[in-house]
């Protein structure tokens, strides 16, 4: 079975949940306790793909989220294969700023794959979500998918990364 | 001996790799272990993102830098538990040389201040969300929503309140409350002194109110005191709900009910006068239809003849009685209409007054023209003859024997095409309080004493004229006489026709 290491960041607003997402996937555990994440810090989780005989060795890159104050630094992304942008569906705002978040990605890697998550969708009505989800299907072009998440409950978690990891070993 | 430069001097605190062709390990500090993930793997000759995971991905880029095309490169602030580094990678000689700062102390400095700082906007969003949704919860309210300071100057208002009052937002906040409602509302229990007094909420106060476009507002008003904890401050919270048009539906409804109420009245009075009006003459046919059977009475010829009499008026009286109820209710179910026809009037007069006189037995009536009139008028015969035939009866019957009744025709002097039938007794009047009911049905006045009548008759004048787009004018005095003035069109059709206001 042929190993392939990807490196994927984890890009959005504070307070999202890109630690408990990351948490969720690698660990299979939640915190409600809001702790936040300063620079940077690698989490590893590897995924056996035995249809496509691939391992893929995953660095997931936690990174600083962005606030008023703080811009995410560029020099994080270089490298990375693949991007997880996460916004906090009882925050619209962070929602707002995805496409933002997508440039920057872009900018860095033109050939990377993103993924948008809206988070904590535990916290508000199904129909709800459904409509950001097809907001964002509107407004945003240019993604791999679009993923409605909770890093609580675990919904589409696994999903959301496992898609991730395919798309990256497919078209590497 | 290391490959270093001997004049490059590293401080102990900072770690080092010195990196050769494909960014192999060839030297380290003893420093850098602390920071690499796998220190079992920060040995010569080894890839140094084995150690170094975060370097995956910026291999291109670092090995630009060992052979001079890319000047420097650095990752700031990585977390490798429990401490944090600052990473810089620059080229010396052909080497690439990797430094590490102990970057900890600073970084937990930071994650305490960003902890406090995302805490605060987080906090703040959730204040600005809980805000939006109170504002969309009382924005959403059809009920308006008012709060005063203790003084009852409006501090907030809602839309619905703006609209309820037809007021813009800037035209009542800071303005007092009190101005938007009658000072007794304000006095029975709206004032903020008066709610501070009440254990419980205020609730119900009805106030009748104006909006800015002087729109009549009925309010049902409920009323609380809070304490707001910001500055201690107490506030007035005024829910009111727009009963305007439930209370005219009330109103709309009691009217109604009274209206009920008059109709059976009327019925009742109906029946009354109607059963009295009746029994007198059943009563006199009856005892003369005794008296005519019975074989003692022997009667002569003359008294025969005197109680087939009776019988025949008080018949008469039943007939008309009869005749103006059921004239009346045609006029009410608007049965009756106005019809105009060419007209003799003179001849139509003479042969009205020949009936009366014949009818009443009384022959007192006078009929004037002070000026000839046309030969032919447009006018509604069955209309003229009920009224004319009602005034002038009435004239009559409440006027004592001898004298006269002066009945005049002459054009209108105020009204062109009109003509003014003006009927004069001098009888026993109207009293001033009866001539205001006159027209009312089954009303009768005061001082008629023994006279019989079924108060119908001005009723069916009234309405006749009415129909016949006239006016009526009553001027009379007690015990003097009365003098009746009908103004009627005789010629249609009539430029202007006259409203049923002018009437009277």
């Amino acid at each position: 079975m042929a190993v392939i290491t990807k490196k994927i960041c984890m890009l959005g607003d504070f307070g999202v949940g890109k630690t408990s997402l990351i948490r969720r996937f690698v660990e299979q555990s939640f915190s409600d306790q809001y702790l936040s994440t300063v620079g940077v810090k690698l989490s590893r989780k590897s995924l056996e793909f035995s249809d496509l005989d691939q391992e893929a060795k995953l660095l997931i890159w936690d990174i600083e989220g962005q606030t008023k104050f703080k811009a995410i630094a560029a020099s994080y992304l270089q490298g990375a294969a693949g991007v997880v942008i996460v916004g906090d569906v009882t925050r619209s705002e962070t929602i707002q700023h995805f496409q933002d978040h997508l440039n920057l990605f872009y900018s860095a890697n033109p050939k990377g794959k993103a993924m948008l998550v809206l988070n904590k969708t535990d916290l508000i009505e199904p129909a709800v979500s459904q409509k950001l989800e097809a907001f964002l299907e509107e407004a945003i072009a240019n993604v791999s998918g679009i993923y409605q998440t909770s890093a609580k409950t675990g919904t589409n978690v696994d999903t959301m990364f496992e898609r991730l990891a395919k798309e990256l070993i497919i078209a590497p | 001996m290391s490959l270093l430069p001997e004049r490059l001097v590293i401080p102990p605190q900072v770690g080092y790799l010195l990196l050769g062709e494909e960014l192999k390990i060839l030297e380290f500090s003893d420093h850098a272990l602390h920071f690499a993930e796998s220190p079992e793997f920060l040995r010569p000759g080894e890839y140094v993102w084995i150690a170094f995971p975060e370097l995956v991905g910026a291999e291109e880029l670092l090995e630009s830098i060992r052979i001079g095309h890319i000047g420097q490169y650095e990752l700031k602030e990585v977390a490798r538990e429990p401490f944090y580094f600052n990473l810089y990678a620059s080229r010396i000689k052909n080497y690439l040389v990797v430094l590490f700062e102990d970057v900890t102390e600073m970084m937990t400095l930071k994650q305490s201040l960003v902890q406090r700082a995302n805490e605060a906007e987080l906090l703040l969003s959730a204040l600005r969300n809980s805000k939006d949704y109170l504002d969309k919860v009382i924005l959403s309210m059809d009920d308006a929503l008012i709060i005063t300071n203790d003084q009852g100057q409006i501090k907030a208002a809602n839309q619905s309140a703006l609209e309820m009052f037809g007021y813009g937002k800037t035209e009542l906040i800071d303005q007092p409350f009190q101005d938007l409602l009658p000072p007794e509302a304000w006095q029975a229990g709206l004032d903020p002194a008066a709610i501070a007094t009440q254990q419980s909420d205020i609730s119900s106060i009805e106030v009748d109110c104006f909006t800015k476009q002087q729109r009549p507002l009925t309010i049902e008003f409920n009323c609380s005191m809070v304490l707001t904890d910001l500055d201690q401050n107490e506030s007035f919270i005024y829910v009111g709900r727009n009963i305007t048009l439930r209370k005219l539906a009330e109103r709309k409804q009691q009217q109604a009910i009274a209206r009920e109420r008059e109709l059976v009245e009327l019925k009742a009075r109906f029946l009354s006068i109607a059963s009295h009006e009746f029994r007198n003459p059943i009563g006199s046919i009856l005892m003369c239809a005794e008296i005519l059977q019975s074989p003692k009475a022997s009667l002569t010829e003359e008294e025969h003849d005197m109680y087939i009499g009776f019988i025949q008026q008080a018949g008469m009286t039943l007939k008309n009685v009869m005749e103006d109820v059921l004239l009346l209710s045609k006029v009410d179910a608007g049965k009756l209409k106005f019809q105009p026809t060419s007209l003799n009037l003179e001849r139509f007069c003479e042969e009205l007054i020949q009936q009366i006189h014949l009818s009443m037995d009384d022959s007192r009536i006078r009929i004037h023209y002070p000026e000839p009139l046309t030969e032919k008028v447009q006018m509604d015969g069955k209309l003229l003859q009920q009224i004319l035939q009602n005034l002038l009866s009435n004239a009559l019957k409440y006027s004592p024997a001898g004298e006269f009744v002066d009945f005049t025709i002459q054009p209108s002097p105020h009204h062109t095409g009109y003509l003014d039938f003006t009927i004069r007794d001098h009888g026993i009047g109207i009293p001033a309080e009866d001539l205001k009911h006159i027209f009312d049905s089954f009303h009768r006045a005061t001082n008629v004493g023994e006279i019989p009548g079924t108060g119908l008759g001005m009723t069916i004048t009234y309405k006749s004229i009415e129909l016949h787009q006239g006016m009526i004018n009553i001027d009379s005095k007690e015990n003097q006489g009365t003098t009746v003035i009908v103004t009627l069109p005789s010629k249609f059709p009539l430029m202007r026709p006259y409203k049923s206001e002018d009437l009277g």
